[in-house]
């Protein structure tokens, strides 16, 4: 053991972030947060359980008592192993099994942390015949322009996170500026509106009104009056509510405009195209038994293939993964098929992880074998 | 080589990896992409003539609301009165200051309905919403019944693929071609106040005549110029029975007013 380490043994804190008291009662914690997640999600939902028991440094059962949460046991663990790899390996060949594996389990917490922070979920819903290169995000929405209506748009799109009243977004690419005038998080659309107040909006909504927002924030749907300019001689003051389907139209001079505030939309590497929705029943009921959407994958690169999406089939394409996630039927017994989109950067990690902790494990055992061999 | 700097060079990369990882969801404020869309075949297309098409999300349906079973309506989140004509919606058009540029625009961008209707009595209509141009609710509380009136574009699906869908809806076992089109050719066909052929589809008959519980539908479809209107009544056996009359009397009301 080199002085450095020798050095670092001596200082309490890390001593004591490496014992192995810690790891074993993280561990347990793990195990009590991971049962009663699963539990809970049953009659909570998937959203809020993962953002209790998971996403969460504490929270409180019984209306008071703190528990850690899954996010502060994983970050302690991370530490506790660190520790133990900096002050209790011990670093000789014969010990490289051992080192290896620890550091494969490292990897797995690195491989946890950018799937944590770098996964987008999102989900794309298509009619049968119809295609599109975007998914829709969940609960975060944008304000998008666009110049035209055909199969491409170009379009330019802000956060509406950072929406607040004087907020400026500039869109030079169509010689439009917007202002927020006003912004509600979450908020209610009404057909009567202030007397002699002119704002422009393509489904007659007049006034909007803040509500509270719900827990579950995909409930949430937000509004807002913006102000346009350079659309005219004049400014426009346009009404957008994010629950309306079509955008509103804005005209200058020959050319119009879209404006739309609308779930935050993210590019695909490929269009997708629904061909067909199937749906099994359970004989004489409404119960289904399966899902199935065949799908066509279109890439730049003009290639085409077909891909058979059902519930535990998904499609993958780079880091992108699409499971079959709901259906719709309209009133004319149309299908609509609603796919799940993850997008994971590092996807690959945990592979590498496992990968890892197995070669590890095995240079180990051989050790150990070889080593049993000699001496007898 | 020594092994402890090989640890120590391993460690460094596991805690870089884990920094440069936590920014990769911070998002720009502005993006620009280009946004492809395949539009599905004519004839399959589910824009609603008149109104507009939310897509159901199937996590808010209502547990054990019998009408959950039966409407497959998307959750309808505009409150506004999206099928009415300003004056309807008590709107006043801009005055004063507003420039005509903007007033032109805004009279544009309103949707006007092409349908008017009278509600029969101790019916409420619930107004405009999602794919609906209006949905009506019995006054009665403890049998109710839900109807919904819609505009599809085009024939939307047609006669036969309508009733098999309704009747797999209300758990009816869709008979085959022959006994389907006897049913269909036996249902009452009446004339709209403008003198549009209507359909009314009563699948009360093809349930057990002692079964007043069991889920319910009489549905209408009437043939407008490009365009098809359903009207659709959900219930109990029971109350759909009771309510026969109302739902007749509301489709024989439905005028087009061709613009």
């Amino acid at each position: 053991m080199n002085d450095f380490r020798k050095k670092l043994q001596r200082y309490p804190v890390i001593k004591f972030c490496a014992s192995m008291n810690i790891t074993l009662v993280c561990l347990v914690l793990l195990f009590i947060l991971t049962l009663w997640g699963t539990i809970d999600q049953a009659r909570n939902g998937l959203f809020l359980a993962q953002e209790r028991f998971f996403n969460s440094f504490f929270f409180t059962f019984g209306g008071f008592i703190p528990f850690p949460g899954a996010r502060l046991v994983l970050w302690i663990l991370f530490i506790n192993l660190v520790c133990a790899a900096v002050v209790r390996l011990v670093y000789r060949w014969a010990q490289s099994g051992i080192i290896v594996t620890h550091f494969g389990l490292l990897f797995f917490f690195v491989a946890a942390f950018v799937t944590f922070h770098g996964t987008q979920e999102s989900n794309i819903t298509l009619m049968e015949g119809e295609g599109a290169n975007v998914s829709s995000a969940y609960h975060d929405w944008e304000l998008a322009v666009w110049h035209s209506e055909g199969k491409e748009r170009n379009v330019a799109a802000y956060d509406a996170r950072e929406f607040q009243p004087g907020k400026k977004m500039d869109f030079p690419e169509y010689g439009l500026y917007v202002g927020v005038v006003d912004y509600h998080p979450n908020s209610e659309a009404y057909g009567e509106g202030q007397e002699g107040v002119t704002v422009l909006n393509a489904s007659g909504i007049r006034s909007l009104k803040p509500v509270s927002l719900y827990k579950e924030p995909e409930r949430n749907i937000p509004g807002g009056i913006f102000l346009v300019k350079g659309a005219g001689p004049q400014d426009v003051r346009v009404l957008l509510y994010g629950g309306e389907a079509n955008p509103t139209e804005i005209r200058t001079g020959d050319s119009l405009y879209y404006i739309h505030l609308r779930r935050q939309k993210f590019p695909l590497p490929f269009v997708v195209r629904l061909k067909d929705f199937m749906m099994e029943f359970h004989p004489n009921t409404q119960i289904a038994r399966s899902y199935k959407s065949l799908v066509e994958v279109m890439t730049p690169d003009g290639a085409s293939r077909e891909v058979l999406i059902s519930m535990n089939q998904p499609l993958r394409h780079k880091n992108f993964t699409l499971y079959q996630s709901s259906y719709s039927v309209d009133e004319a017994g149309r299908e609509s098929s609603t796919l799940a989109v993850v997008r994971n950067a590092g996807r690959l990690l945990p592979y590498w992880a496992s990968f890892i902790t197995f070669a590890g494990l095995t240079v180990h055992l051989l050790i150990t074998a070889f080593k049993a061999k000699l001496k007898h | 080589m020594r092994l402890d700097y090989g640890v120590y060079i391993s460690l460094a990369v596991v805690l870089s990896g884990a920094l440069a990882g936590g920014g990769c969801d911070r998002r720009p404020a502005k993006r620009v992409y280009t946004e492809v869309h395949v539009s599905p075949p004519a004839e399959t297309q589910a824009r609603p003539a008149f109104s507009e098409a939310r897509q159901r999300r199937p996590a808010q349906m209502t547990a054990g609301d019998p009408h959950a079973l039966l409407s497959d309506m998307p959750m309808d989140e505009i409150h506004a009165g999206l099928g009415g004509t300003p004056q309807s919606m008590g709107m006043s058009m801009p005055q004063g200051a507003a420039g005509d540029q903007t007033r032109q625009m805004l009279e544009a961008s309103v949707t006007r309905p092409p349908l008017s209707w009278e509600t029969p009595q101790g019916w409420q209509d619930q107004g405009a919403g999602g794919m609906r141009l209006a949905t009506f609710r019995s006054a009665d509380t403890s049998d109710p019944v839900e109807c919904a009136l819609i505009s599809l574009a085009g024939d939307a699906g047609g006669l036969e693929s309508n009733a098999a869908r309704w009747m797999q809806q209300v758990n009816i076992v869709v008979p085959e071609a022959p006994a389907m089109g006897k049913f269909l050719a036996a249902q009452e066909k009446i004339k709209t106040q403008d003198g549009f052929d209507a359909t009314i589809l009563d699948l009360t008959p093809l349930q057990p005549t002692d079964d007043l519980e069991s889920p319910s539908m009489a549905a209408a479809i009437i043939v407008l110029p490009d365009m098809t209107v359903f009207v659709k009544m959900t219930g109990s056996r029971g109350a759909v029975l009771k309510n026969k009359d109302k739902f007749e009397s509301l489709c024989r009301s439905i005028r087009f007013n061709e613009k």
